[in-house]
């Protein structure tokens, strides 16, 4: 299907969904209901078939609910004398402080702390230090590779971390004899560990803040809670997946070496970044005890950065606003979703409650994995994560499981467990992009590591449950 | 010498007349040497002062690294051994040779001085003659070792000449073969693949054809301009609408294929280029052919020169064969008739032919408002002088002095030539004929003289 | 996806088809323009600028009839629409101060003699328009299959 064919099913279904009369759809809606549906489902068909790329969709998303839903709408949807079934207009500045909503900016800082780690090469520094105890047993050099990438991605972008990897490691897959299967399991093992890695924290990929957008108020999860869980999990992922490739791939060299070139800085600014980076991990860690929430945290490299010129104003051309927005453009639609009534409407509609807890938890995870096999993470997450936290609160009989905040959790961090094909995650797009491993490798490999994920994330939301996390 | 005793007649009233009556008259002390014989041996003793009455002698000096080298030759009236004598040392600074049977008349270290009523000493009397004698010796060493210097410098030249020759005969040999290997080969695929062809894919034998006889003749703007027009009849990619106008291939020829089957167009291109390709192949092996034969020339020996050759003749021809370039430029042609000389015709246009497509080439690149080749032809009483003048941007100054070498090539100044070689060659040919060619330039005015010699020893040759 | 050009220019129609047939693996991500002379990729070079198309690269031969590679690639750096397209010369003979003035004058960005070998001019191509591509802000992600991955790499490790 060519892109005009694409952008022409974007738009049209919208549009016949915006256009439908009142008494044509299924349940009573108000008009700012049936418009917030019309752009979800642009969002949907959008995000899936890409007539425009993801970002721009986001983008979209938040100019078409200003311009056709909010108190400051263009004057011809704003309504006249039948105003009962207009519905509630939303407030712009809801809708526009998405842009700044405060995990963006625990985001931003994020990317601050990444882009001068990478600035000052402490990442390719940290490697090459803690590769060190790994020795020359390509197993277990694949391990500390492994390792390092899950930890790098925990705070820097997977993308980032899998392409500083795979430049570290080029010399080494080159010197790998053709035939040794060992070297599609080193190229396979980057890319997974930073998709699974970036489970490890709120910040470690988007689809995490897009589940601690709807974890508020008492289901709230705090960045050192979510490590707390989320680490360990990773933990136990990492050292199945190394296994589990080692096993579909043997490796069959005896010895490699992989030197690393360089040392540490340690010039003012280098130090600057080293002590910053030290204090905003340990308190975003520390949350609950001096009072600022990592939210906040997270402006502190960022004052300090600017403020010490370690990230200047072109390296702030380096940030990526595209994934921001992304982020953002979700965000709205959620809020599109809860403020219009559509989301209560829906829960009171549609008898949820009467489906089984298991198929719902197993549908939904399934759903995310497949949908986010094939389509961006993080948009994937854009268009279900609303849903599921409609789900989820909606269900009583889900309640003893953990309730939404379970599901919700579920069903973000198996968005990162999806990485059977190259176009999956930007980690395996790269590793494929290597010439190195051909497309049945990836999905071996992927599916098996992404299902027993599953299992283990199933298991993982079970003793939560059982030690009263969710209560 | 003569100016010598004439002056010494004035001042001195010993002059030599006196001196050869007074001293050198004893038919004693006269000797008769016959040719070869030695007069006297270097280093060895001789108390003599000798005066050549009749005859050449020559005198001969030791060299250090062993042999020797010619010191004087004197004649009537000239002495021999003055340094040794008047210097009191008596030893023989040279061997002395009788070229031919000569006579020579000499005094002894123990000859009184005769009172000639001015000077009382033998020195006295003697000097201006021994003066002479040094000066005149002097001046003939300083003559030989400028002809040495000069032979030296020709051996030299024909030396570099004669390996360049060699050089680059044998890289026109090594190259013929390789070359050689090339084109019969690819004759021999356009032959058979033409065959396979015609038996297997008889409707797409045209396009092979087509391309390997008439080459790529669809320039890229042509072929760029036809592309959204077969683009748009054909319903084929861009990128494939592109290469099927860069065929060529007649509209209606296209259609054909099309309707028989739409995937006949992507095997058109496919065939075509091959025929193209095939093209290229013997295309370029023919340059390569051509370029060795220029490097082949510039090593090789003279062709056959003969007598009444008309320079102006060979002028002509270059400018006829050199029609097209010329016709961008506004040719002055300013002929005296000239002297014939001895020379190859092929050599000379070749000549003229370089330098010409050399302003040219030099003036178009440069987009020269007005350019203008002047061509002039003088005869002098020795020579017949040629110019050949454009209005380009002229030769870096830098390079100017290093353009007759070898793969000089001055793109900045727009002035390139083919191999690198062209001005190598026409400098060779230039000299093989005793002549000399001199390049002066500056923006806007760029000369190059060739002088040819007629009549000389080198036409004769 | 865009189709970013890549501009070839020499005046032997055979040399052009040459350099094309080599980087013809190129041709599904890339559009390869043909052209005989400095003018003609001037020409396109405006047209795509005029209609919003990418000239990632121009693979320039030095010696031709009507502008010289050298001047032209100077002439062309000058131009600022057209600075952040990367620069190739196809070189037959050159002389040292060719060289210094393709360097500093025309910022080439890579410098390859003829006759070159197929492999050589193809990975430094896909170098070159690798780094085009992560610089330009489009979507890289489409092109990977054709990128240089060393390219990759490093151009990646920056992106927050």
């Amino acid at each position: 299907m060519n892109k005009n064919w694409k952008l022409a099913v974007s738009a049209a279904a919208p549009l016949f969904i915006l256009f439908l009369p009142a008494s044509w759809l299924p349940l009573e809606m108000t008009v700012i209901e049936q418009r917030i549906l019309a752009i979800f489902l642009f969002a949907c068909l959008s995000w899936i078939l890409e007539p425009i790329p993801v970002y721009a969709t986001s983008v979209l998303i938040i100019v078409l609910e200003l311009v056709m839903t909010s108190d400051q709408s263009f004057i011809l949807f704003q309504g006249g004398e039948n105003d009962a079934s207009l519905g509630t207009l939303l407030n712009y500045k809801d809708i526009m402080a998405t842009f700044a909503h405060p995990i963006i900016l625990l985001f931003l800082g994020g990317f601050f702390l990444a882009m001068a780690t990478s600035k000052y090469r402490l990442d390719v520094n940290l490697a090459r230090i803690i590769l060190k105890p790994f020795g020359s047993n390509p197993r277990f050099i694949m391990m500390g590779l492994m390792l390092i990438t899950a930890l790098f991605s925990m705070f820097m972008s997977n993308t980032a971390t899998t392409a500083m990897m795979f430049a570290i490691l080029t010399p080494v897959l080159k010197s790998f004899d053709q035939n040794d299967s060992g070297r599609i399991a080193v190229i396979l093992g980057i890319p997974f560990a930073a998709n699974i890695g970036g489970i490890g924290t709120p910040i470690g990929t988007p689809p995490n803040a897009i589940a601690l957008r709807y974890l508020t108020g008492a289901d709230a999860i705090a960045f050192g809670t979510w490590m707390c869980f989320a680490v360990p999990y990773v933990i136990v992922m990492l050292f199945f997946a190394w296994f589990i490739l080692l096993r579909i791939f043997p490796m069959q060299s005896k010895e490699i070496h992989l030197t690393i070139e360089g040392k540490f800085l340690t010039h003012t600014k280098a130090m600057i970044l080293y002590i910053t980076f030290a204090v905003t991990v340990i308190l975003w860690l520390l949350g609950g005890m001096h009072g600022m929430n990592s939210y906040v945290v997270a402006m502190i490299p960022v004052a300090v950065f600017t403020v010490t010129q370690v990230i200047t104003a072109e390296d702030l051309k380096q940030i990526s606003w595209d994934v921001l927005w992304l982020v953002a453009g979700g965000f709205a639609l959620g809020l599109g979703l809860e403020k219009s009534g559509l989301s209560t409407n829906l829960i009171n509609n549609i008898p949820f409650s009467t489906m089984s807890p298991f198929l719902m938890v197993l549908f939904c995870t399934l759903l995310c994995y497949i949908v986010a096999n094939f389509m961006s993470n993080t948009a994937t997450a854009n268009l279900l994560m609303p849903i599921v936290a409609v789900l989820g609160a909606s269900m009583a009989s889900l309640e003893p499981l953990g309730g939404r905040t379970m599901l919700i959790l579920a069903t973000a961090m198996t968005a990162s467990l999806s990485m059977a094909l190259p176009v999956s995650t930007p980690p395996n797009a790269i590793a494929y992009s290597s010439g190195l491993i051909q497309t049945r490798h990836m999905s071996i490999a992927g599916i098996t590591i992404g299902l027993v994920g599953l299992l283990g994330l199933y298991l993982l939301m079970f003793i939560l449950n059982t030690i009263g996390f969710f209560a | 010498m003569t100016k010598l005793n004439q002056h010494s007649s004035s001042s001195y009233p010993s002059n030599l007349q006196w001196l050869v009556e007074t001293y050198f008259s004893d038919p004693q002390k006269c000797i008769r040497l016959k040719p070869g014989e030695i007069l006297i041996r270097e280093g060895e003793l001789n108390e003599r002062l000798f005066l050549v009455l009749s005859g050449v002698l020559m005198g001969y000096m030791k060299m250090p690294g062993g042999g020797q080298m010619e010191a004087f030759r004197v004649m009537h009236h000239r002495f021999v051994g003055g340094p040794s004598f008047f210097s009191k040392s008596f030893t023989s600074l040279n061997t002395v040779v009788a070229q031919e049977e000569s006579v020579v008349a000499y005094i002894t270290q123990d000859q009184k001085p005769v009172f000639d009523g001015v000077h009382h000493s033998l020195e006295e009397q003697f000097m201006p003659f021994m003066v002479a004698e040094l000066i005149h010796r002097q001046h003939r060493i300083h003559k030989i070792g400028l002809e040495k210097e000069k032979a030296l410098k020709a051996l030299l030249r024909s030396e570099k000449m004669a390996s360049l020759g060699q050089i680059s005969a044998g890289i026109a040999h090594e190259l013929n073969n390789a070359v050689a290997v090339v084109k019969r080969n690819s004759d021999w695929l356009c032959s058979n693949f033409a065959r396979i062809l015609q038996e297997n894919y008889p409707d797409q034998s045209a396009s092979f054809q087509m391309g390997m006889q008439e080459g790529r003749k669809i320039s890229s703007r042509e072929a760029r301009q036809k592309t959204i027009d077969i683009q748009n009849r054909f319903g084929v990619s861009r990128d494939m609408a592109f290469k099927i106008a860069r065929t060529g291939v007649p509209d209606d020829q296209l259609k054909a294929l099309a309707d028989a089957d739409p995937g006949r167009l992507e095997q058109l291109i496919f065939f075509w280029e091959m025929g193209a390709t095939l093209n290229d192949v013997l295309v370029a092996s023919n340059h390569a052919v051509h370029v060795v034969k220029t490097i082949k020339e510039l090593g090789a020996q003279r062709s056959e020169r003969k007598p009444g050759m008309d320079v102006v003749e060979c002028l002509d021809e270059a400018v006829t064969l050199l029609a097209s370039p010329l016709r961008k430029v506004t040719l002055d042609m300013l002929m005296a008739p000239l002297p014939p000389i001895v020379g190859n015709k092929g050599e000379l246009v070749q000549v003229f032919i370089n330098l010409m497509q050399n302003a040219c080439e030099c003036m178009a690149s440069a987009h020269t408002p007005n350019p203008t080749l002047q061509i002039q032809s003088v005869a002098s009483d020795a020579e017949i002088i040629i110019t050949i003048r454009d209005n380009g941007p002229g030769v870096d100054p830098r390079l100017l002095p290093r353009i007759f070498e070898p793969a000089i090539t001055s793109k900045t100044g727009g002035r390139t030539v083919g191999l690198g070689l062209g001005l190598t060659i026409v400098e060779r040919l230039v000299d093989s004929y005793g002549g000399s060619i001199r390049a002066e330039s500056q923006p806007g005015d760029t000369v190059f003289t060739i002088r040819i010699p007629f009549g000389g020893d080198h036409a004769k040759a | 996806m865009q189709k970013p050009s890549i501009l070839i220019v020499d005046d032997q129609r055979d040399v052009l088809t040459s350099v094309r047939k080599d980087l013809q693996s190129l041709q599904d991500f890339f559009v390869l323009e043909e052209c005989e002379s400095a003018a003609e990729a001037v020409e396109i070079l405006e047209q795509l600028d005029a209609q919003g198309e990418l000239a990632a690269l121009i693979v320039c031969d030095h010696i031709m009839a009507d502008q010289n590679g050298v001047d032209f690639l100077i002439e062309l750096n000058k131009d600022p629409r057209f600075k952040s397209v990367k620069k190739l010369l196809l070189t037959g003979l050159a002389t040292h101060q060719d060289a210094i003035a393709a360097i500093n004058m025309a910022n080439i960005d890579r410098y390859i003699e003829k006759p070159w070998d197929p492999g050589d001019l193809l990975h430094n191509v896909k170098i070159l328009v690798t780094q085009y591509i992560l610089r330009s802000g489009v979507d890289y992600q489409p092109y990977l299959p054709v990128l240089d991955q060393d390219t990759v790499y490093q151009e990646l490790q920056n992106r927050t």
